[in-house]
């Protein structure tokens, strides 16, 4: 009953303890985390560091609730509490009532009532006992976190140039994420059209320098450049399987007038490249029964598409027919072996290698060099264009058009920024013979043949960034576009030995003006003609932006 | 007992107090020593220069409480049988010569000791077994000496002429070493008012032996809690400079520490301040008054503290100052 009174005597001071140390701790959690809300952004104004305002806020968030949480975690004894009312001019009476608060001697019994007696006494007096408020607070400590309150307001109301600059870099580091992922993805489709191994390293190795770049990549410009760079990549694996497909085509069209390499023709006609490897595999195994008009045949088409060719399928084309006229089976055998070796990739691989392009592209927000071809390669009748290596963007545009079964084919070339137009016609000639009979049942044959032409004009695609290259080394000649600048003119482009480094994409209007400009300037210095003057006007104004 | 009873006691003391005041100008922190050695059940050493009081107050004291007195003036060629008593060859009518013990002053129950440090140490030794068993053993018998037995001995300070150091031994024997200040300069002129006009009136006796061994087992009940008995042996255990947690200034200064007779001495006067303060609990006020007075002749600092003028003083404090008192 005594012991109960005690504790109810000193219950006050109990839970004012706790309210002091409440207050006391929340303080020093507010001061820490105020102090670390100034540190942090005072960094912030020498190293960018995103959302530091923010995170300047939870650390105060963090110290003022970590600090209550402290406080009401430990909440004072009923020792301390005694002890507190004991240095309170009741010299220990309290703490020692409690300690024998069990205890049946008269003595005790004795103290535990002056205790208790003492103790009521001053339980008017519990706010100068346990003082609570800004006075229980040690002076610098309210001094610190006035000055911190300061500093911390000062810099978050403040403008930091190096929020813009973690901003853009975090918007970089996603957009990089994005692409990274949108590449592999891309690359793995790819991977699934009927790429050769080789093909597949080079694609891979291409992704793995883009994604090493993009890691690294911390501002816009970076991102750019790494894009462009890998895109430059990919169009030349790209630009490597578009000449493969066209010989594959040429050969294709070639060996379609034999005999024995109808098969293959038409093997090569399909996408896939497992059917034309087949085939080859075929007429490797039967050259042994050819006769030899038919291996005459095989070997002239072969040296007509080895002629033609332009990728590395030449020198092994070569070969093969090399080996037709020389009639050694072993030799034959051996080059239409190679020759299957390098037919792994199917005819839309170039295509798909586009696709990562285009993919990274749309991923990274910049422009998609396949799209400022404006379908270069989707002449359905395998006309391909061929842009100068020098001009990086350049491309042209071919269409040829064949009438009935025949083929068309056409080449084009386009020089200049980023477009080329062309116009091909074709022309077939075809014959039909048929024969009517009450049954209504007929046949048709015919043949066409159209050459694509060549061009300037202004492509379709997006024309915002266009792909400077950063310098032309080397000594082989610079190509030339000698076709008019009316549709349907002929060029010929004739590629050096130059070697151009690749660039950066640039906003389109940017490369305009300094084209435009520089051909001006150019102009006026060397007093041309005012016909070439026109001309040359005409051409900037038909490429305007 | 009652609480009626343990203010009576106190009102006692405090007649005591108040009689002894009207003989002994000034010096309230040195009779409050005395006292709370006599509660205690210790014997108190006094030291001061010649002419402070220190006879006066001892002689007052043993007034007041209608105790025996004996004083032993203790010199150079003073012999232990002249403080404990001796054998003497007596004629005893119709027993012939006998050897009768004759108690010397030591069978007092208040001994003023007058200037102990004035005898030598054989002399000193004397008092031991006195001091610690309340008895003496002369001619191979043992005799127990009156109760309450309080030594109260005075010494001059060590550096004036013709005197010996009290040994360790003896000195732990004593309660309490209380330093006599010089009085202020308004004690200084009372005590010259008084004493050299009328003769003052025999203070009158205000308390028993009795009543005075009835307070002293009052004053042993005095609670204490151990947290506080912690703090003591924790300020015993750091006066030892060999001790783990001693302190830089102890390991350097300090030749011997305090032993468990010095936390015996603190806690039991410590109850006995509590008692005289009127409470029934003793205080962290109470241990550190005392400490100074209970430790400062049990421990002994070197040559270093001397040349560093480090006094023990400074050392007590520096000790409460570790234990948190």
């Amino acid at each position: 009953m005594i012991a109960r009174e005690l504790l109810t005597g000193l219950a006050p001071v109990r839970r004012r303890l706790l309210w002091r140390r409440v207050l006391d701790t929340t303080g020093r959690g507010l001061l820490s985390g105020m102090g670390a809300a100034a540190g942090l952004l005072v960094v912030a104004r020498f190293f960018p560091i995103l959302y530091n305002a923010e995170l300047a806020g939870g650390a105060l968030v963090a110290g003022l609730v970590g600090g209550l949480v402290w406080g009401l975690a430990k909440p004072p004894t009923w020792q301390q509490a005694a002890a507190t009312v004991d240095r309170y001019g009741l010299e220990g009476r309290v703490s020692t009532a409690l300690h024998f608060s069990d205890d049946a001697s008269a003595i005790a019994a004795m103290q535990r009532q002056e205790a208790i007696e003492r103790l009521l006494h001053v339980q008017d007096e519990m706010s100068e006992i346990v003082p609570i408020g800004f006075g229980q607070f040690p002076r610098w400590t309210l001094a610190a976190t006035g000055g911190l309150v300061l500093i911390v307001v000062a810099l978050g109301l403040s403008y930091n140039p190096l929020d813009r600059v973690a901003v853009e870099r975090h918007a970089v580091q996603q957009k990089a994420e994005q692409v990274a992922v949108a590449a592999q993805k891309a690359a793995e489709q790819a991977k699934q059209q009927g790429l050769s191994e080789k093909d597949k390293a080079k694609l891979d190795e291409a992704l793995q320098k883009l994604q090493a770049e993009l890691k690294a990549a911390k501002k816009q410009e970076d991102l750019e450049q790494a894009l462009a760079k890998a895109q430059s990549k990919l169009q030349a694996v790209q630009a490597d399987l578009a000449k493969r497909a066209a010989d594959r085509k040429r050969l294709g069209d070639a060996l379609a007038g034999t005999e024995a390499g109808k098969a293959l023709a038409e093997a090569l006609k399909s996408p896939d490249a497992e059917q034309a490897a087949k085939a080859l595999q075929e007429l490797k195994d039967k050259l042994a029964d050819l006769s030899a008009t038919e291996k005459q045949q095989l070997a002239e088409a072969l040296a007509k598409a080895g002629a033609e060719a332009q990728s590395g399928l030449k020198q092994a084309l070569n070969q093969a027919a090399t080996a037709m006229q020389s009639g050694d089976l072993s030799q034959m055998q051996s080059s239409v072996g190679s020759l299957a070796d390098m037919m792994q990739a199917g005819n839309n691989a170039a295509g798909s290698v586009g696709n990562v392009g285009s993919a990274i592209a749309a991923a990274g927000g910049v422009a998609d060099p396949n799209a400022t071809a404006d379908g270069s390669q989707s002449a359905s009748d395998g006309a391909s264009s061929s842009g100068s290596e020098g001009s990086g963007q350049g491309s042209g545009q071919g269409q040829g058009s064949g009438q009935g079964q025949g083929s068309g084919q056409g080449q084009g070339s386009g020089q200049g920024q980023g477009s080329g137009q062309g116009q091909g016609s074709g022309q077939g000639q075809g014959s039909g013979q048929g024969q009517g009979s009450g049954q209504g049942q007929g046949s048709g044959q015919g043949q066409g043949s159209g050459a694509g032409g060549s061009g300037w004009g202004r492509g379709q695609g997006d024309r915002s960034l266009v792909m400077v290259p950063a310098g032309q080394f080397g000594t082989g000649e610079t190509g030339h576009d000698t076709g008019g600048a009316q549709a349907g003119g002929s060029g010929q482009l004739t590629d050096g030995q130059g070697q151009v480094t690749s660039g950066v994409a640039r906003p389109y209007q940017e490369v305009y003006r300094q084209y435009e400009e520089t051909a001006r300037q150019s102009v006026e210095r060397n007093n041309l003609p005012l016909s070439e003057q026109e001309l040359i006007r005409d051409y900037f104004t038909g490429i305007a932006p | 007992m009652s609480t009626e009873q343990i203010a009576a006691y106190r009102a006692r003391m405090q007649q005591v107090r108040e009689a002894v005041a009207q003989q002994v100008i000034g010096q309230e922190e040195v009779v409050e020593g005395v006292l709370l050695c006599i509660l205690a059940g210790g014997h108190a050493l006094l030291e001061g220069v010649p002419g402070l009081g220190k006879t006066l107050l001892v002689r007052t004291m043993s007034d007041v409480m209608d105790l025996h007195y004996s004083r032993i003036q203790f010199t150079p060629d003073l012999m232990p049988a002249d403080i404990v008593g001796t054998e003497i060859l007596r004629e005893e009518p119709g027993q012939g010569l006998k050897f009768v013990f004759q108690p010397g002053p030591i069978h007092g129950n208040l001994v003023l000791a007058d200037e102990i440090n004035r005898a030598t140490p054989k002399t000193q030794s004397a008092l031991l077994e006195a001091m610690q068993e309340a008895s003496v053993t002369v001619g191979g018998q043992t005799r127990q000496l009156p109760m309450p037995f309080f030594v109260l001995a005075t010494q001059n300070p060590l550096e004036l002429e013709g005197t010996y150091p009290l040994p360790e031994a003896q000195l732990d024997r004593f309660l309490l070493k209380i330093a006599v200040p010089f009085p202020t300069r308004q004690e200084l002129l009372d005590i010259v008012t008084m004493t050299t006009g009328h003769s003052q009136g025999q203070p009158q006796s205000v308390i028993t032996a009795e009543e005075i061994l009835a307070i002293q087992a009052t004053v042993r009940q005095m609670l204490i809690t151990p947290e506080l008995i912690e703090h003591t042996v924790d300020l015993i255990l750091h006066s030892q400079p060999d001790h783990d947690q001693a302190s830089d200034d102890v390991r350097r200064y300090v030749r011997y520490g305090a032993g468990p007779r010095a936390a015996q001495a603190i806690v039991k006067v410590a109850k006995a301040r509590a008692f005289l303060h009127g409470r029934l609990n003793v205080s962290p006020e109470d241990i550190r008054t005392v400490a100074l007075p209970a430790l400062r002749h049990r421990i002994g600092l070197n040559f270093e503290a001397a040349a560093d003028n480090y006094s023990v003083e400074q050392l007590i404090e520096h000790l409460l100052g570790r234990v948190g008192l």
